[in-house]
């Protein structure tokens, strides 16, 4: 191991890259952040990899192959036991926006364990037609739904801010994502929650992973404004700049856990009960339910089944490549190879082929969106940039160390 | 026992691989022809048809296999499957004007008919003459097809196919001599039938 | 009309794509050949759908086993890229090669030139037809990548490129088991003179006769309906046949 193994960079990541043995990803991924207290220069958690150069997802991924999933099932249907009511109303809130795991989830939980879902929707920033679609196709397999629209104005400053200040312009969706569900149990006052996988599936501590409900922390805190953060900015300051009223931010900020206390809300993810596998999910969707895949390729990966319906996820993706070198096509192949649908060197060869592509088509929506210019939003990719990854090669930004030279595989044809 | 069949090779044209399987099936010992002295260990042959009819004339010219062929012809029994059926015509007109080895008279024209060319598929044959190659081998049994162009041939027909409305040469006999415009390779049981009696003539 | 099983293949693997997406195993090549042959199927088309999206060479293993004792015509495909490949293939036990990605995106003379080489009768064009607006588009890479080609001006052109066969493939259809493009199929069929191999959507015999009948393609190339023994090849030769006793 050379001297600068244990040397940290930007974002607090190790100066040397490694990568998994066994699927695509790096040291240098984070982990998920809460949200709520990330700032500008906050050091991420990043992706562990143990004495035999294996991360932590895939070492999950092996643990998994060891479950007793009828158990699990049991479980789940325990929990449903608990929790089904016998007099037709509503027994389960089920949080998505019509992808396929929301589409699946709702599905199961209705015909194959018996209970009536209710739907809550926190919708993406700008549906994408095909996410529109199939949105609206769920609908028609016969569910209700709530969706709570964000106050539009509040939704893009935040966005604008997360891009400008953090680079991240997705963290608004993720944090609607994250605390709708819970408030809505409260307001529904139906106390189950059920998501479909967990993301810390993907590398997140494995703590994370061996507890059904997700851990409180993700979406509770009981802080004060300043302590607060959002787009990179406390509650408080964005309240004076903007003319914000508690109101409007009460959508991003985590429930007071007083009230779920008094409901009783659970919030529980499939994933823990069923052994997810993301293209399987993909073949329920579209077999059950009407769900269709992308018209074609998705920028910067080589997949068409998933995260379709928000045009800022093309650009989440295009930073986390900026920022840690890790794009779409590397985060679709990771899971992919976990699950055993393609092998390290296709991996490998999709990433050398996708990994990072600009993302030309939604680009101009989103920065209309956020009310940035495209010189602005160059100059905040540029300053997130992380030096330690990147080289400028003939007016092209490069990476020092990409996968596809850490090994051999085919040249491309 | 496995009788010796030689199997012309005239180099990166296709595929000999499914004749050579099927021979075998049918119970030859394959040999690979790609010279004049490759004939001595043979007592019949086969010529295949890939390709296109230019192609393999000006690959049997440059391997210098044009007169050993003829020769050969002369003595053993000799099988040319589709375009190895073809070549055997005076003259071809594919992509231009081509000729062939003469050895039965006739040209190799593209196909006129209402039906789709090239013409694909399974069809029938009705045979004209007695001819040991189709001992066995009833009217409703069907062999596989894959050409554009046919072989225009009045004296020497041991067979006929249709596409559509359109009747064809689907096979040719003179003395020891025989074509099929149809790939027994491909046809399933009865395409082994056809090439065993190939092989036990 | 030729039946024909088509087997997409992500090597090792006989795999099931739903909208050219998903790698869900189905059984393996030479199996499955081997089964459909024995159910009466005309032709056996493999597809390497792999090859071009992962920019490699199709892999040849797979297509020997499979190959060996299949009486009956062979079509491959899959990141065909030049005379060389396809010579390659031919010596693997292909009888005809199947050819889409490179041509469409890169090189269309790449049909002239095989044509010629090899006859058109061994040269199959694969048309990935995704519809947009009144028309199809053609998509390459399995259904990933556009090429602003619409599909009834692509066929034409390949047809007097020499091509012999086209294989119509329907992004929309592929895998749903809900019954064929009739539309494309027809369009297809009445604008070329070459055979025209229908495919995507076979779901139930009905699906089958109603395309026979108002579409009247060359050829059918089943999938789904045969992986998942939602019927058999003899089943589908008899409807048809049942359907028109004098074809």
């Amino acid at each position: 191991m050379s001297s600068e193994a244990n040397e940290l960079g930007k974002y607090g990541l190790p100066l040397e890259v490694r990568f998994c043995k066994k699927c695509t990803m790096s040291n240098q991924r984070p982990s998920s952040s809460v949200e709520f207290k990330n700032i500008k220069g906050e050091k991420k958690r990043p992706l562990t990899l143990d004495d035999h150069g294996i991360c932590d997802a895939c070492n999950f991924s092996e643990k998994k192959k060891l479950i007793d999933w009828a158990g699990r099932d049991d479980m789940l249907r325990d929990l449903c036991d608990r929790f089904r009511r016998s007099d037709g109303r509503y027994d389960v809130v089920v949080p998505g926006s019509g992808g396929k795991d929301s589409v699946m989830a709702a599905y199961l939980l209705k015909y194959e364990y018996g209970m009536n879902p209710i739907l809550v929707t926190w919708p993406p920033a700008i549906y994408t037609d095909i996410g529109s679609y199939n949105f609206n196709r769920w609908l028609e397999t016969g569910f209700a739904n709530y969706t709570y629209h964000q106050n539009r104005r509040v939704h893009r400053i935040l966005t604008q801010q997360a891009y400008l200040n953090l680079c991240h312009p997705f963290q608004p969706f993720i944090l609607g994502q994250k605390n709708l569900a819970p408030k809505m149990s409260v307001l529904l006052d139906i106390p189950l929650v059920i998501f479909g996988e967990n993301e810390a599936e993907y590398g997140n501590a494995i703590a994370d992973n061996e507890k059904p409900t997700r851990d409180p922390k993700y979406y509770s805190a009981d802080g004060r404004l300043e302590d607060l953060f959002l787009g990179g900015v406390s509650a408080r300051e964005l309240m004076e700049r903007y003319k914000f009223t508690i109101a409007d931010l009460e959508a991003y900020l985590p429930i007071d856990p007083n009230k779920i206390e008094k409901v009783g809300t659970e919030v529980h993810y499939l994933g823990y009960y069923r052994r997810w596998h993301p293209q399987e999910t993909y073949y329920f969707s579209v077999e059950n339910s009407g769900f269709v895949p992308n018209w074609h390729r998705t920028e910067g990966s080589y997949s068409k089944y998933s995260s379709l319906d928000d045009k800022i996820d093309w650009l989440h993706y295009y930073t986390a490549h900026v920022k840690f070198g890790l794009g779409r096509a590397t985060y679709d192949s990771a899971q992919e190879i976990r699950n055993g649908d393609i092998t390290r060197d296709e991996a490998i060869a999709l990433i050398r082929r996708y990994d990072g592509e600009y993302p030309h088509q939604y680009l101009k929506s989103c920065l209309d969106y956020m009310d940035i210019t495209e010189q602005q939003f160059h100059d905040v990719i540029d300053e997130a940039r992380t030096p330690h990854l990147w080289k400028l090669v003939g007016g092209d930004w490069k990476l020092k160390q990409p996968i596809w030279e850490t090994t051999q595989i085919w040249k491309a044809v | 026992m496995a009788r010796p069949v030689g199997l012309i090779d005239f180099g990166s044209m296709g595929n000999i691989e499914s004749i050579r399987n099927a021979l075998e099936s049918a119970g030859a010992d394959v040999r690979i022809i790609r010279n004049a002295r490759d004939f001595e260990s043979v007592e019949r042959f086969v010529l295949p048809g890939v390709g296109s009819f230019p192609e393999v004339m000006r690959r049997i010219h440059s391997s210098g296999l044009e007169e050993p062929i003829r020769d050969a012809t002369r003595s053993c029994p000799t099988l040319g499957i589709c375009l190895g059926m073809q070549i055997l015509a005076t003259v071809g007109y594919e992509f231009g004007e081509t000729v062939g080895l003469g050895l039965i008279d006739g040209e190799v024209r593209l196909m006129q008919c209402k039906s789709s060319v090239p013409h694909i598929g399974f069809a029938s044959i009705q045979q004209v003459c007695e001819s040991p190659l189709f001992s066995g081998i009833d009217e409703t049994e069907e062999f596989y097809f894959m050409h554009s162009y046919e072989f225009v041939n009045y004296t020497d027909v041991a067979a006929l196919s249709s596409h559509g409305q359109h009747k064809f040469v689907a096979a040719v006999s003179r003395g020891k001599l025989h074509g099929v415009q149809f790939h027994p390779e491909k046809s399933r049981d009865t395409g082994i039938k056809l090439l065993r009696n190939f092989v036990e003539l | 009309m030729r039946i024909i099983a088509k087997l997409d293949v992500k090597p090792p693997y006989v795999v099931k794509p739903v909208h050219f997406e998903g790698l869900r195993k189905v059984g393996e090549p030479r199996e499955l050949a081997r089964k459909y042959y024995n159910q009466g199927a005309d032709e056996v088309f493999y597809m390497d759908i792999v090859a071009s999206l992962y920019q490699r060479d199709i892999v040849y293993g797979p297509i020997e086993a499979a190959a060996k004792e299949l009486f009956i015509p062979f079509a491959v495909g899959g990141g065909v890229r030049d005379l060389e490949g396809m010579s390659r293939l031919f010596h693997s036990g292909a009888d005809k090669v199947v050819i889409n990605t490179y041509a469409l995106q890169h090189d269309p003379s790449l049909i002239d030139r095989a044509a010629k080489q090899f006859g058109a009768q061994s040269i199959v064009v694969s048309i990935e037809a995704k519809r947009s607006g009144d028309d199809w588009e053609c998509y390459s890479d399995c259904g990933r990548e556009r090429s602003g080609k619409l599909v009834m001006d692509w066929a034409r052109e390949v047809q007097e490129r020499g091509a012999g066969e086209l294989l119509v493939q329907s992004v929309d259809h592929d895998g749903r088991q809900i019954g064929f493009d009739i539309d494309l199929i027809r369009n297809v069929k009445q604008l070329v003179s070459i055979p025209v191999v229908a495919a995507s959507g076979a779901g139930s015999l009905e699906h089958i006769v109603k395309l026979a009948r108002e579409a009247q393609p060359d050829a059918l190339a089943l999938a789904s309906l045969l992986h998942y023994d939602h019927s058999d090849v003899s089943a589908v030769k008899a409807v048809l046949t049942a359907k028109s006793p004098s074809e």
